[in-house]
């Protein structure tokens, strides 16, 4: 039925969003065991950051990107910098919860004193016409950011797996001690994984506007649905993060067809169910790693 | 002993400027204000308050009200229903305003209410429109509950008029708030006199931006009209995902069709949208008057829907008038002042006691006509 291939469609566009959230989740907790709370946020600053480039001074699109991508990257630092470097040697209490989510509101209402709190139009920069396929309707946004996320997470994947600084990057998750003592420069490390997932974020966000409208109340919904999918595929692995945010977005359209108010319900349902059947997630089996 | 008869004397000094601030700060005819300045209801929220800090301004420019300038205590209720209640609390027991302007949802002044109700105090009711709330009180002797926004029985009723000829098969979509389920049963209620029954119901809730599942439920019960009952955002959000599956009926709803949201939409996925109006720009000179003011201090060239300002602008003024008329600021009086409201020049008719009626409402279904949204702009429809 056109329904089902509708849902298909928008499910792997709203996933691509999701498994880039969490693939960030992923990469900050794989190095440091703690991660941004407020991801949605930074999702939220790269889409305005971008509208505001696009629409409001006329850059290209492909510019605009790059300015939220950066923008996002420096947020990731300041986050670092101010909530997660002060409250690391205090793991057992877990601050960097509090103080990830005290940034995450900051920036929000940071968002809502430049932006406003209306829900701003993003004109996407391949039109508003969706191509027909099969009876349903795809927007060229929606391929683009499918065909985007699909690209970096394999060049993630292959950073991680296949440069130097990839591997010490995976060396700091094993073991950050061991790690320093191979002369790696853990810091750096730990604040490059911020820096990344903050950035993936921002482009996420980006992408994503033109379909959602970006508003500066965008980030909590979208963030909190990323981090579910990053439980259900499992936080440590970054295959399941990613499989998970597809996963998560498929289900939820296709719970949508059924029905539409059970939509946000099903999918929180979902993840308790994880939870208690499978605590480490779909694929998070802590893997034995050769470095 | 020295030392503590020195220390007095700033304290004294302190002690009475502070007294004789806060007799200064009373002269000013204090109203509160609840309409949501962030969320959903944001943009609704502002027309509200632009058009009565118009009615404020205008009147502070003739000299004020019982010789004092009037002065708007607003509070920004979020589009949250619990917030609203706090606020309403705060303005009562702790701020003290003898009346109530305000708000936009449906849901948040249904819940409100009680507590004007019990505590005596007038509000004006500017935007919300659910019919319950004009109704809830309306059979006590005495009822605080007033309303210048165009009452949802009365949207309905030219609604379905306009709907029963034209279409076969009627869908509805509301969402899942005071506003949009209080105006389905409206809807159904109007239906059932016409003996008609809509094909299909869907629901969604504020915030979606997603309504493809649900149209795609009323594509399948090939519904040739659909009625939908929400605000701005969600309007414009429905209006694309329709776009997005192809399905083209003749899409009706109330005022909120002509929110700054929908005006946003590409000409392409907006033209034919049929809403509620009560009053255009153009229809008199006090109209364009209120219009310069809007353009030069709030929108420029942007657009926005006149219809939402103008009854916030009259209801304010309303308000005042009868503060005057009642020569106190006794909430009771006030009241009384206004449910014995002679006569109202509105910004383009003139109301001849107009709350003398049981409902309280100032425009009732036969100052209500439909408008079509035809190339990003809105024009009247004929018959």
């Amino acid at each position: 039925m056109e329904m089902i291939v509708q849902a298909l469609a928008s499910g792997l566009a709203m996933g691509s969003i999701y498994a880039l959230i969490a693939l960030g989740y992923n990469i900050t907790y794989a190095t440091t065991m703690s991660f941004n709370f407020g991801q949605g946020e930074f999702l939220m600053i790269g889409a305005l950051v971008g509208l505001s480039c696009y629409v409001t001074f006329g850059l290209p699109f492909s510019l605009a990107l790059a300015i939220a991508l950066f923008a996002g990257a420096i947020c990731g630092y300041a986050l670092e910098k101010t909530a997660i470097r002060p409250v690391r040697h205090i793991l057992i209490a877990h601050g960097w919860i509090m103080s990830t989510i005290g940034v995450a509101i900051l920036f929000k209402n940071t968002a809502i004193l430049i932006w406003g709190a209306n829900q701003l139009t993003f004109p996407s920069p391949f039109g508003n016409e969706p191509i027909r396929f099969l009876g349903a309707g795809i927007l060229p946004q929606e391929i683009f950011v499918i065909c985007v996320t699909v690209a970096i997470v394999a060049l993630v994947e292959l950073f991680q797996q296949k440069t130097i600084v990839g591997k010490a990057v995976r060396a700091t998750a094993f073991n950050q001690e061991v790690a320093s003592l191979m002369g790696i420069n853990v810091n750096v490390m730990i604040v490059g994984s911020f820096v990344m997932s903050s950035a993936l974020a921002a482009l996420g966000g980006v992408m994503v506007a033109p379909i959602t409208t970006a508003w500066a109340y965008m980030g909590g919904n979208l963030g909190l649905k990323a981090f579910a999918a990053a439980i259900l595929g499992g936080l440590e692995s970054s295959r399941g993060c990613v499989i998970g945010g597809f996963l998560l977005g498929i289900t939820e359209f296709l719970i949508a067809v059924w029905r539409p108010e059970l939509r946000d319900f099903s999918i929180f349902t979902l993840l308790i169910l994880i939870l208690i059947l499978r605590p480490t997630g779909l694929l998070g089996v802590k893997k034995v790693e050769k470095v | 002993m020295k030392k503590r008869f020195l220390l007095s004397i700033p304290v004294c000094s302190i002690l009475m400027i502070l007294v004789g601030a806060s007799c200064f700060a009373q002269n000013t005819i204090r109203i509160g204000v609840d309409t949501p300045l962030t969320g959903s209801g944001a943009t609704a929220g502002h027309y509200l308050l632009w058009g009565a800090q118009i009615a404020a301004d205008e009147v502070n420019a003739k000299g004020g009200v019982l010789g004092k300038k009037v002065e708007l205590v607003v509070r920004d209720d979020e589009t949250q229903v619990q917030k609203a209640i706090n606020n309403i609390k705060e303005l009562v027991f702790k701020e003290k305003v003898p009346a109530i302007v305000g708000p936009v949802n449906s849901g948040s002044t249904i819940a409100f209410l009680p507590i004007l109700q019990k505590e005596q105090v007038p509000i004006m009711v500017l935007v919300a429109t659910a019919a319950k709330i004009t109704e809830m009180y309306q059979n006590e002797p005495k009822s605080y509950v007033f309303r210048t926004a165009l009452p949802d029985d009365g949207q309905v009723k030219a609604i379905v008029k306009y709907v029963v000829k034209k279409f076969k098969k009627i869908g509805i979509a509301a969402d899942s708030t005071g506003y949009g389920q209080f105006g389905q049963e409206s809807l159904l209620e109007e239906f059932k006199k016409y003996n008609v029954k809509p094909v299909e119901m869907v629901k969604f809730n504020l915030g979606d931006t997603d309504m493809t599942s649900q149209l795609s439920k009323l594509k399948a019960a090939e519904c040739d009209c659909v009625i939908v009952y929400s605000l701005g955002p969600e309007n414009a959000n429905l209006m694309r995902s329709a776009d997005k599956i192809n399905y083209r009926p003749a899409f009706v709803g109330p005022w909120t069709f002509f929110h700054y949201e929908v005006s946003e939409l590409a000409p392409r996925v907006s033209n034919g949208m049929v809403g509620v109006l009560s009053s255009t720009a153009n229809d008199s000179d006090k109209a364009k008057e209120i219009d310069e003011i809007v353009r030069k201090k709030f929108v420029k060239d942007k657009f926005y829907p006149f219809t939402f300002i103008a009854v916030s602008y009259e209801g304010t003024m309303l308000m005042l008038d009868a503060i005057k008329r009642a020569g106190s600021t006794d909430p009771k009086a006030i009241r009384d002042a206004l449910e014995n409201t002679e006569q109202f020049q509105g910004i383009s008719k003139l109301f001849t006691k107009p709350f003398l009626n049981k409902d309280h409402n100032l425009y009732q279904a036969e100052d209500m006509f439909l408008g079509v949204w035809q190339d990003g702009k809105v024009v009247k429809v004929v018959d």
